[in-house]
């Protein structure tokens, strides 16, 4: 019910016991070397390795492919609009270029080899141990701490969301692009902070009366195995050539 | 307003990187023991608050909300967008990962700016001229976001060019959407929860709750 | 104060930012390993009293002491909260950590305890309340009654020597609540519980005070002030018509 990232962590699979601190740094470096490809063909390749990995990490494919829908809808105005030139001198003209639809194209297999890399990537673990691992490769430890926390509340105030549409449904209300609508959406909207900002203060008692004077004290345990840094020397490997074929094809 | 993985050259996605994070991890320094539960918490709400679907045509349209975060985040208002943009990513699909910092660039430093016009010209007057004064400058915040995410596009090529344009001309809408729905909020909000509008610091910690 | 006292209020006020009154000269003593009701309707004062005894809230005019210290103090608080813990009435409040076991072992490692201290504490506070094996669970995924469970393991952890309860078995279904006021009845702590429930009060607790409009007006053992019906409806309270046959007292008669 809840839309959730990580509602296939429990499963097991290589990329589900590949240790999430690596795990993150082997993604990142891919999706980052996907993202500056230039050439569709090794965009294309590129999207087919976010496959493999997809299929090693065992996470199944209709739910990707629906996560998939909105980003395949920003997408398309590129197909349709990229190709279009329009000049003003010496008049207006509008001209439609076949060739540039290969621009399109680029980012299309580019944001979805991304796209569905995020799946293997941050889909095979619990969410906050993958915050943890953040924080365990240095990134600062309050922001990762606010991720979290915002993590825990953002279902409540979903839940909350969901009783106050479900009331104004039942009060005869129909959601359109009008005056009243927005009223109402306006104090949708105005409820959940009014909530958020009184629960923050009953949270801030709680964690007081329970010795919290501002630091989060956690706890570590990040042991990492051989076959972590084999999985990672491996993607890093990959992204590589990747980047190399990019640059050195002329094709 | 989200830009998608895959869209932007390498320098754009760097350079957004450098800079939201820049201001992130320099603002977050100054959060107090108190603050960051708040701003996290809150965060959760505006992302939430961005999550109602505004029926438009066949099809519905979600709010961005980063004005309202302007005004009662201040500038704690980008680690709250940089938040909600990481969690629409993950749990909904929209925008991308290594558009992270380009999009808080563009919604973030709008709403900082706003949240500084508010506290420094608004807040002190009364709410007949501060709701509207403060809606048409959400609108100016939409509309100034809109121009950044066009810009940004641009420096994908030439080839951007129609499709920036494009982008400018699809959200006058939510600019005005925008600007209504959040007068509304404000509206509720200095009624019911004053407080919120004018984040007072929390007092520091008594002395008797702190150690010897 | 003497040794025996583990909470006392003197002539306490206290009013909330907006102007309401929360305490009203209002004067409360908890001897140690007593378990006190604190029985009053909604706006008595009963979740004031408790944030004050804990130092969440400090008091416009009387004297807070917890285990003999007062609560005016340099540090006083904070040592107060190494021997109390409260436990509020939404556990969403108070469940914020990423996984239980992270929940419970917040307090511990906030006392400066040691990682396997704080581990073995944690683990056994998870016990007494019956969620061994609820270590990696996460807490959007809990029941309202699981999650009332961890936010009592949480405090259970530090081993205080007072407990605070704010409404403890309100929301909770009929099992849910049999099994806490089970886990009350065996516990040894000093409890100070603000409630509704009658049969908490009268089951659980040691001596029950009534409260109104911001003070205790009457304090005495259960049977005494729950079967006074007058006293309570003067009170804005009502005796539940089972009362008496559970209490195995004849029912007033009207």
């Amino acid at each position: 019910m809840h839309p959730e990232i990580d509602r296939y962590a429990h499963i097991d699979s290589p990329i589900h016991r590949w240790d999430p601190g690596l795990k993150i740094v082997g993604f990142g470096v891919f999706v980052v070397a996907v993202a500056l490809l230039s050439k569709p063909a090794s965009a294309f390749v590129g999207l087919a390795f976010s496959f493999l990995l997809l299929s090693a990490s065992k996470i199944p494919v209709p739910f990707v492919l629906g996560r998939l829908k909105f980003l395949l809808l920003a997408l398309a105005p590129f197909f349709l609009l990229l190709p279009v030139t329009v000049v003003s001198q010496p008049e207006w003209s509008v001209t439609w270029e076949w060739s540039r639809e290969w621009l399109a194209l680029l980012l299309t297999l580019r944001a979805l080899a991304i796209g569905v890399a995020v799946f293997p990537m941050l889909g095979t673990a619990p969410f906050h141990l993958s915050m943890k691992a953040l924080q365990d490769l240095g990134f600062p430890k309050t922001i990762v701490q606010a991720v979290l926390f915002s993590y825990r509340y953002l279902f409540v105030y979903l839940d909350q969301l969901r009783r106050m549409r479900v009331a104004a449904r039942s009060r005869g209300f129909r959601p359109g692009l009008n005056r009243r609508s927005f009223r109402v959406f306006g104090y949708q909207v105005g409820m959940l902070l009014v909530t958020s900002y009184e629960q923050t203060e009953r949270i801030l008692k709680a964690m007081k009366s329970r010795g919290y004077d501002g630091t989060i004290r956690t706890l570590h345990a990040s042991r990492r195995a051989p076959a972590d840094w084999f999985k990672l020397g491996a993607v890093l490997a990959t992204a590589l050539l990747l980047t190399l074929g990019d640059r050195l094809w002329i094709g | 307003m989200h830009i998608a993985d895959g869209v932007l050259p390498g320098g754009t996605l760097v350079t957004g990187f450098i800079l939201a994070g820049g201001w992130i991890v320099w603002q977050a320094r100054k959060l107090d023991a108190e603050d960051m539960p708040r701003v996290a918490v809150m965060s959760a709400a505006f992302f939430v608050g961005s999550y109602i679907p505004i029926p438009l045509g066949v099809t519905s349209i979600h709010l961005l909300l980063h004005g309202l975060v302007g005004i009662v985040l201040g500038n704690q208002a980008m680690l709250a967008i940089g938040l909600g943009l990481l969690f629409q990513k993950i749990l909904l699909g929209h925008g991308g990962v290594t558009t992270l910092g380009v999009n808080a660039c563009i919604m973030g430093f709008p709403a900082v700016l706003l949240g500084w016009v508010f506290h420094t010209y608004l807040a002190g007057l009364s709410l007949r001229l501060q709701i509207p004064l403060a809606c048409v400058f959400t609108g100016c915040t939409v509309a100034l976001s809109t121009v950044l995410a066009a810009l940004v596009l641009l420096s994908g090529g030439e080839e951007f060019q129609v499709i920036a344009v494009s982008f400018i001309v699809g959200h006058v809408v939510i600019v005005v959407i925008e600007a209504a729905i959040t007068g509304v909020v404000l509206s509720f909000l200095s009624k019911v929860k004053p407080e919120l509008l004018y984040l007072t610091p929390l007092p520091p910690l008594r002395r008797t709750e702190r150690g010897e | 104060m003497d040794r025996m006292t583990a909470l006392s209020f003197g002539s306490v006020s206290y009013h909330y930012p907006d102007g309401t009154r929360g305490l009203g000269n209002c004067d409360l003593c908890v001897q140690t390993a007593e378990r006190l009701a604190l029985l009053g309707p909604n706006g008595a004062g009963k979740t004031t009293l408790l944030l004050l005894a804990d130092g969440l809230l400090e008091p416009d005019e009387g004297s807070i002491e917890a285990f003999g210290v007062p609560l005016g103090e340099d540090g006083a608080v904070l040592r107060a909260r190494q021997r109390m813990g409260i436990v509020f009435q939404n556990a969403d409040d108070q469940v914020f950590c990423p996984t239980v076991f992270e929940d419970v072992i917040f307090g511990p490692l906030n006392h400066d305890l040691s990682p396997e201290e704080a581990h073995e504490r944690a683990h056994e506070a998870l016990k007494q309340v019956g969620l061994e094996g609820y270590e990696n669970r996460v807490p959007q995924h809990l029941s309202g009654g699981e999650k009332r469970k961890v936010a009592l393991a949480t405090v259970l952890a530090m081993q205080p020597d007072l407990i605070l309860f704010d409404e403890p078995t309100t929301g909770l279904d009929p099992r849910g609540r049999i099994e806490l006021l089970d886990l009350l009845e065996e516990s040894e702590q000093t409890l100070l519980i603000a409630t509704h429930d009658f049969e908490l009060a009268l089951r659980v607790c040691t001596r029950v005070a009534l409260m109104d409009k911001g003070r205790v007006v009457a304090t005495g053992p259960p049977k005494e002030i729950l079967m006074d019906r007058a006293r309570l409806e003067t009170h804005g309270l009502v005796q539940p018509p089972w009362l008496p046959y559970l209490a195995g007292v004849e029912p007033n008669t009207p």
